[in-house]
This record gives structure tokens, C-alpha cells and sequence, in this order.
């Protein structure tokens, strides 16, 4: 059985059109009409121990929604939800102690106290000996390289290193599950690339299962394994990330800079992209032509300058996928 | 938690000493407030200057611990808005034991202090000896207020799962209820005595103990061992809102990002 089983999930928010003051709001209190939003819409699907899923879809897909009902802190509308046994929002407190939250919006640790001071003060709330947090504190400490600054107060950090110590605080009772919100929002490359190593290094050598949800797509690619997207409640994508890249064919682009241009025909299966002046974008399904065949061809017809080859990025992919969903 | 909230507010010396010093300067003006009220109200109803000051320090001393121990819920809507309240429900701890230390303020117990010393030195002019059942009368007041205070608090909480703007209805009734817990009963008209008898028993559980305390006649037609009734009505009171609240905890909604 999965560790995480989600089947027929939905969450359905009642959003009122208050006028304000205090009878109308009084008054909506007795009367619920309004409009129903379908933030997450009959969802199925299991997860693994170890899994690295990322969660991904547009702007008020359901991201938010569904982690919320995965941690336990809403209650769905309908459906099953069951996590290492327990059903979150009926064991909230339970399935509190298995799974570690990152909401990149929002903080957990205390303004005004430094990091330092909130790991013990959580390290209370989830009555673990003094002595394992404080081991924790200091293996996560080395990991997250936290040591400049993990005795300021919060309020005084950069957001990447704020975002280092929240991961730290979501970890520290070793939880199973790690849930992650947009943890890399605003961050800069370097701080990106840090928290990329360090999620990586958890996932395989702790077997931590991690559900991401991003729109950076450079999260996708160097992390997850498994890919599922949802658009309006709805899944419209599930499957290991080798999968979502072949999607479409497996296409690459070939950049050529020729020397000097002459016309020639193409292979079949190879369009041009674009060209600007003498640099030529080829795009080609290399289940269809390889690479050194398209390019014995050019090289028969032009000298060329330079020439580079890349996959189509996992972007395009998920742009597509989410414009398919629209055009349907 | 309460350590942290001070070690907090300790990082902010300076507006902390600032703060320290308004605690000072408020409570003062306060006393004056007091003493200026009771030479203008010698007696109401039957009910002394110092059967008034009694009741005005049981009434303060009881919402200055209700505050120590609640008032952070009145910033529910707040707390929910800011994503705390998430927070809250992903760590293996009850909501309220999470939220509740956070209501610790070092200004309350200036109010404290002087409700403490309004109620002592009513004690001493009226000259009501330390016997056991005039202690239980008091306690009964005074546990049966604080109870139904934070209860005020807490359906005021709750009523922030559903709708973010009608949290004022019950604020209405805990800072009217301490108004009107300054002065007795029987004062009041009908419709308000059923209201804090029976639906927010603010007046219940004062007004009993405490005509029983000063030997009142007039005790609305109820019997006597209604004072003794008081912490039941109280905790009662709370079961009700308790039930309120965890309806509320399922209805959560959380925010939309
Ligand atoms: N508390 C709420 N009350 C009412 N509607 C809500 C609430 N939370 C979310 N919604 C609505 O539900 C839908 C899904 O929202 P959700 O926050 O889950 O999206 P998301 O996929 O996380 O989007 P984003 O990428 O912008 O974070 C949206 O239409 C949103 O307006
Ligand atoms: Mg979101």
C-alpha cells in the first residue's frame, strides 16, 4: 500500500459576497449563499515512501489546497485521504509528528526569537528529548550551513537565509513526509542551488519522501521524479518525469552558425525554429533522426562556426501541457 | 511559551522600558478615574460606595486573568489571515495550548494589582471577616468570571472560522458584561438581567455570591444556594462555546495564499 492514498479528493470553498458591515456579516453567518469555488476536484493517486513528486499547475490550480488537505489543516468537502495509516484531519495531531511543512509564504518560527530558540521551543511542542534536538540542531546546522546567523533574530534575515531555517525547523522531529509550498519563491541562484543539494541529499540517503509544489521549473528538473499536474481541481498529468519530457516526442534543438547561409532541404521530421541572421534553431524528434545524421546533412550543404545541441527544456513541456488543458 | 514571548519582547529593549512606562502612566489614570466615579456615586440602589468598589475590583481582577490567559484569541481573524493558524494545526499540540500562552502581557498585571487592591480594601471597610464560606463566595465569583471571560474570548475565536468581520459581537458582550459586572443587578432593567443571568451569565454568577456576601434581600426571587450554582453555570457556559469552537476548527477554511 502507498504511503500517501488520495482517492476522490475534493475541497470546495463557499466564497461569500459580503458588503461589509456588521448585519450583512452577521447574516452570512446564517445564510451561506454564495458561489462555490472547486479548488480541488475528485483527485486520485498514491505515493511512495521515497518519492519525489513534484506538484505542479497554474495559479489557482489547487496546490495549496490539496497540501492543506494532505497535512491535515483543512478538512476535504469529500473523499479519502489516508497518510502512513491515519487520516490527517481526524488524527491532525498524529499525522503532525510524521510530516514536516514548508509553506514559502509564510513563517514558522518566531519573529522576534532567533532560530536557535525556536528549534528548542519546537523541539518541546513535539516532546523530543532535549539531548536529540540539540544533535539535530547541529547536524542540520552543518548541512544548511545556518551557523552566522542562527542566533539572530528572524526578523533580521535574508529571505534565503530565513527559507534555509525553515527547512531546518520542518525537519528537526525527523518526519517521514516533507511537504513543501513554493519553498524556493524569491530566492537568488545560489540560494536555490543550496536548498536544491540539501532537498536532494534528504531524499536519498534519508529516503524522505518529499511532495514539492514550484513554478520554477529548474526545481522539476533537478529534483523531482515523478511529476503530477493539476489545472482547476483536476489532474491533466501523472507520471515519472522521463515520461512528461518524451511527451511530446522526445525533441531536442540543434543551433548551428553557419558561415555563410545557402538553401538547402531539411530531413524530414527537422523544422526550423526561428533563425536570427546566420544562427539557425533546428527542432527534431530524435526517436525519428539522431543528432550526428542531421548534422552530417548540414555539414554537407555549409561550412558552419559554431553549433550547440539541447533538450527541449521541461518549461515547454509544462507550458504545453497547460495549454493543451485550455484549448480543449 | 511564555518564556519565549518575554525573551521577544526583551530584543525590543527599548520600546519595552517605553512600554513599561505606559503601563504606569494608564494605571494611574485609571485610580483617578475611580475615585473621581465614586464621589459622584455615593450610593446606587441600596449598595454602598465600597459594596461598588468591591465589585469593581472582583469584576477587573477576573478579566485582568482571563486577558493573561485568553486575549490572543481576540486577534483570531488576524491569526487566521496571516497564516498562523495553519501553523498551529500541523504541530502535534491542541490550538489553544499553542495560542493561549501568547496572551501573556506584563500590563495585565497592573490591572490585576489594582483589582486585587480594590476588592482588599472593600473587604476592610466593610469589615467582612475571613470565614470559609465568605471565601467560597468569592472564589465562586471570581473562578465563575474568569471561566466565562475566556469563554467570551474563545467564541469570539471561533466565530472568526466562519466570518471575519462579526468578531465584534461577542467583544460587545465581554466589555459590556465588565461595565455592567461594576454595578449590582437589580439596577437594570428586565430584558438586560435575563440576558446576564441566563444567556451570558455574567450577572449570574456575581450577583449571587455577592448579595449573599453583603446580606442582600433582594435577590431577584431566586434561593439562596443560587451562588453556589455559579462555577456549574460557568463551566457549562464554556462546554457550550467549547462544542462552538470545535464545529468551528472543522469549518476552517484557511486562506486562499
Ligand atoms: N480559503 C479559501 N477561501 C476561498 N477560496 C479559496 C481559499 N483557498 C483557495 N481558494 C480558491 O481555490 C482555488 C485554488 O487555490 P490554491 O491556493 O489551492 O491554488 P494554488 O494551486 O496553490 O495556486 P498558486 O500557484 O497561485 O499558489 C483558487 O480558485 C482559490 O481562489
Ligand atoms: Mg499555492
Amino acid at each position: 500500500m502507498p504511503l500517501i492514498r488520495v482517492e476522490n479528493l475534493k475541497k470546495e470553498f463557499r466564497v461569500h459576497k459580503t458588503s461589509g458591515g456588521m448585519m450583512n456579516s452577521v447574516k452570512g453567518l446564517f445564510f451561506s449563499r454564495g458561489e462555490v469555488v472547486n479548488a480541488v476536484d475528485d483527485i486520485s493517486f498514491g505515493i511512495e515512501k521515497g518519492e519525489f513528486v513534484g506538484y505542479l499547475g497554474p495559479n489557482g490550480a489547487g496546490k495549496s489546497t490539496s497540501i492543506k488537505m494532505l497535512t491535515g489543516i483543512l478538512v476535504p468537502t469529500s473523499g479519502d485521504i489516508v497518510v502512513g495509516g491515519i487520516t490527517p484531519y481526524r488524527d491532525r495531531k498524529l499525522n503532525s509528528k510524521n510530516i514536516g511543512v514548508v509553506f514559502g509564504q509564510r513563517t514558522q518560527l518566531w519573529w522576534d526569537l532567533p532560530p536557535i530558540d525556536s528549534y528548542k521551543l519546537l523541539g518541546k511542542i513535539y516532546r523530543r528529548p532535549s539531548k536529540e534536538i540539540q544533535l539535530k540542531i547541529e547536524f542540520l546546522t552543518e548541512l544548511l550551513e545556518l551557523q552566522e546567523f542562527i542566533k539572530s533574530p528572524v526578523r533580521k534575515l535574508s529571505l534565503g537565509q530565513k527559507m534555509r531555517c525553515e527547512l531546518a525547523a520542518a525537519l528537526l522531529h525527523s518526519p517521514e513526509i516533507l511537504y513543501l509550498d513554493e519553498p524556493t519563491i524569491g530566492l537568488d541562484v545560489v540560494a536555490k542551488d543550496s536548498i536544491r543539494a540539501f532537498l536532494t541529499r534528504l531524499n536519498e540517503t534519508e529516503k524522505t519522501t518529499i511532495i514539492l509544489t514550484t513554478h520554477d521549473m529548474g526545481d522539476v528538473e533537478k529534483l523531482c521524479k515523478r511529476v503530477i499536474v493539476i489545472d482547476s481541481g483536476k489532474i491533466i498529468h501523472d507520471s515519472s518525469i522521463e515520461r512528461l519530457r518524451n511527451r511530446f516526442g522526445n525533441h531536442r534543438v540543434l543551433e548551428v552558425e553557419y558561415d555563410e547561409f545557402s538553401e538547402f532541404s531539411l530531413p524530414e521530421n527537422v523544422t526550423t525554429v526561428k533563425n536570427i541572421g546566420n544562427r539557425f534553431f533546428y527542432q527534431f524528434d530524435s526517436d525519428k533522426i539522431k543528432a550526428p545524421e542531421l548534422i552530417k546533412r548540414i555539414l554537407e550543404h555549409n561550412s558552419i562556426s559554431d553549433l550547440s545541441l539541447v533538450d527541449v527544456d521541461i518549461e515547454e513541456v509544462i507550458r504545453k501541457i497547460y495549454h493543451e488543458k485550455r484549448t480543449v | 511559551m511564555i518564556e519565549a514571548k518575554i525573551k521577544g519582547k526583551m530584543s525590543y529593549q527599548k520600546s519595552y522600558i517605553l512600554e513599561l512606562l505606559g503601563y504606569f502612566v494608564v494605571t494611574g489614570i485609571d485610580f483617578a478615574a475611580i475615585y473621581f466615579l465614586f464621589e459622584s456615586f455615593p450610593a446606587v440602589k441600596g449598595w454602598s460606595l465600597w459594596e461598588i468598589v468591591y465589585l469593581y475590583g472582583l469584576g477587573s481582577s477576573a478579566l485582568a486573568i482571563a486577558q493573561l490567559s485568553g486575549e490572543v484569541l481576540e486577534d483570531m481573524s488576524l491569526i487566521i489571515r496571516n497564516g498562523e493558524f495553519d501553523q498551529v494545526l500541523i504541530k502535534p499540540i491542541s490550538p489553544l495550548l499553542f495560542l493561549m500562552p501568547q496572551s501573556f502581557r506584563l500590563d495585565r498585571f497592573a490591572r490585576l494589582a489594582q483589582g486585587v487592591l480594590a476588592s482588599g480594601f472593600s473587604f476592610y471597610y466593610l469589615n467582612i471577616i475571613f470565614s470559609w464560606t465568605n471565601v467560597a463566595l468569592f472564589l465562586c465569583s471570581f473562578f465563575s468570571l474568569i471561566i466565562i471571560f475566556i469563554s467570551l474570548f474563545l467564541a469570539n475565536a471561533a466565530t472568526s472560522f466562519w466570518t471575519i468581520q462579526s468578531s465584534e459581537v461577542f467583544n460587545a458582550f465581554t466589555y459590556g458584561g465588565v461595565e455592567m459586572s461594576k454595578f449590582p443587578l437589580t439596577i437594570y432593567k428586565r430584558w438586560m438581567q435575563v440576558l446576564f443571568l441566563f444567556f451570558i451569565p455574567i450577572g449570574f454568577v456575581i450577583f449571587f455570591p455577592t448579595s449573599i456576601l453583603f446580606e442582600k434581600e433582594n435577590l431577584l426571587n431566586f434561593p439562596k444556594f443560587s451562588a453556589f450554582l455559579s462555577p456549574f453555570i460557568a463551566i457549562a457556559f464554556f462546554g457550550v462555546i467549547w462544542v462552538y469552537w470545535r464545529v468551528g476548527i472543522r469549518h476552517y477554511q484557511s486562506t486562499g495564499s
